[in-house]
């Protein structure tokens, strides 16, 4: 089943794997430049975010309970990602 | 319901939370996110505002000044630059200042009662035609700050200014804020007589010297925001070294990171370390927050995909790479400020 969702889904994987990729190394890269650090971290939300929601659009299973939680986990990454830099 | 129950309700796809452990749901993710936040909030600020934790919060470090001076001049050498040589005169100018910032409590180049930092260098006795300033604290090493103001453009002008010839630099350990903290110093300048003699040994004309220098009134030059200060201005009057106040938290150059103890000699982080660092402590909480998250999406997953059960629910595998790369990214935070 996770092999059959891989593959059906390979494309928004390999989109998704390559942006948290990039993020990543932005990330690193910004140090110690803690301002672009927390724009960074707001984008990887909207990002995710916009992942998941495309995602669940193409495959027609979005409902309003799926965005919500897309929009909690994209939320509670960037926030994690953003305390640190306090 | 009892509290094995409670856990199975939390942690275990059933039917009484919809066959999706509940800790998943957005409105328990809704809560954790408050509660890192609170937590976060309360670790940063509380110190600050009334509970001083020196004792238990704060950022031991390694840092020695003869590896920020070698650090320094390596990169300088990196840019085809010369060395800059080490002046007591100037560290002991960055000495008093780093001791001001603790004493006022304030982290910036002007101190809040408005003293500049070239006001510190001329107090000191150093009489100068270019310097600079350099700041950083919460490093641990002293590989990081030097790093940190590398990868800072205005500080890495300051570094790689080729009208420096003398640096000054202090470590001086104290409580910031309400933590205890590393700051460092890093001062860089020209001595007027050293500008005359180089440009007398390449003869250089007269006006070529006159070009590298600065007019005595010309105002100083403050970069953006935050930054590292290069300026020019007439000295004043050198304070008598007799008047200096003596500095008692200095580690000096001579007794890096040693103290005597009881016959021992101990390195002084160890001796004065604080428990843990504000940073440490929200990794840790973060991370123990990822980490549950994972194990539980994970367990979903497999538990899910053996039942062969449909929902119409977020992706389990995006979820968990996204938390293992939140996860990746805290633990190698690296933390520190400049200015």
């Amino acid at each position: 089943m996770i092999r059959q969702e891989l593959h059906q889904h390979r494309v928004a994987y390999s989109i998704l794997i390559t942006g948290l990729f990039c993020f990543a190394i932005a990330l690193f890269g910004a140090w110690p430049n803690v301002v672009l650090q927390r724009y960074l971290a707001v984008f990887l939300s909207i990002f995710y975010f916009t992942w998941g929601v495309a995602t669940h659009l193409k495959s027609q299973t979005i409902t309003s309970r799926v965005v919500f939680e897309y929009g909690i986990v994209s939320a509670l990454a960037g926030l994690l990602l953003c305390l640190m830099t306090l | 319901m009892n509290f094995f129950e409670t856990l199975a309700h939390l942690f275990h796809p059933r039917r009484s939370n919809n066959h999706r452990p509940k800790v998943l749901h957005p409105e328990a993710l809704s809560y954790l996110a408050v509660v890192a936040l609170v937590f976060s909030l309360a670790v940063t600020f509380s110190p600050k505002l009334f509970l001083p934790l020196e004792n238990i919060l704060g950022y031991a470090s390694s840092i020695t000044t003869d590896e920020i001076i070698s650090l320094t001049n390596a990169e300088r050498a990196k840019q085809g630059l010369s060395a800059v040589t080490y002046n007591e005169t100037l560290s002991n100018a960055a000495a008093e200042k780093g001791n001001d910032m603790f004493a006022n409590q304030y982290w910036a180049h002007t101190s809040p009662a408005g003293k500049e930092p070239w006001a510190f260098i001329t107090e000191a006795g150093y009489s100068y035609r270019v310097a600079g300033e350099n700041l950083a604290r919460d490093f641990s090493a002293s590989g990081q700050v030097v790093a940190a103001w590398m990868a800072s453009p205005t500080h890495r002008a300051n570094v790689v200014n080729n009208r420096y010839t003398e640096i000054g630099v202090a470590v001086v350990d104290g409580t910031l804020d309400g933590v205890e903290t590393t700051l460092v110093v890093q001062m860089f300048g020209s001595p007027r007589a050293q500008i005359a003699q180089v440009a007398q040994v390449n003869g250089s004309s007269a006006n070529e010297k006159s070009t590298t220098e600065l007019p005595a009134s010309t105002p100083p030059v403050v970069a953006e925001q935050t930054p590292p200060i290069a300026i020019s201005t007439s000295p004043t009057p050198a304070v008598p070294a007799s008047q200096q106040p003596e500095e008692v938290s200095i580690l000096p150059t001579s007794t890096t990171g040693a103290v005597v103890l009881g016959g021992a000699v101990l390195p002084a982080s160890v001796l004065n370390s604080p428990l843990v660092s504000p940073l440490q402590l929200t990794k840790a909480f973060f991370l123990s927050i990822l980490l549950l998250l994972i194990v539980t999406l994970v367990y979903d997953l497999l538990l899910i995909e053996s039942r062969r059960t449909v929902r119409f629910v977020g992706k389990n595998v995006a979820h968990i790479l996204l938390f293992i790369v939140v996860a990746f990214l805290v633990i190698f935070f690296k933390g520190g400020v400049v200015g």
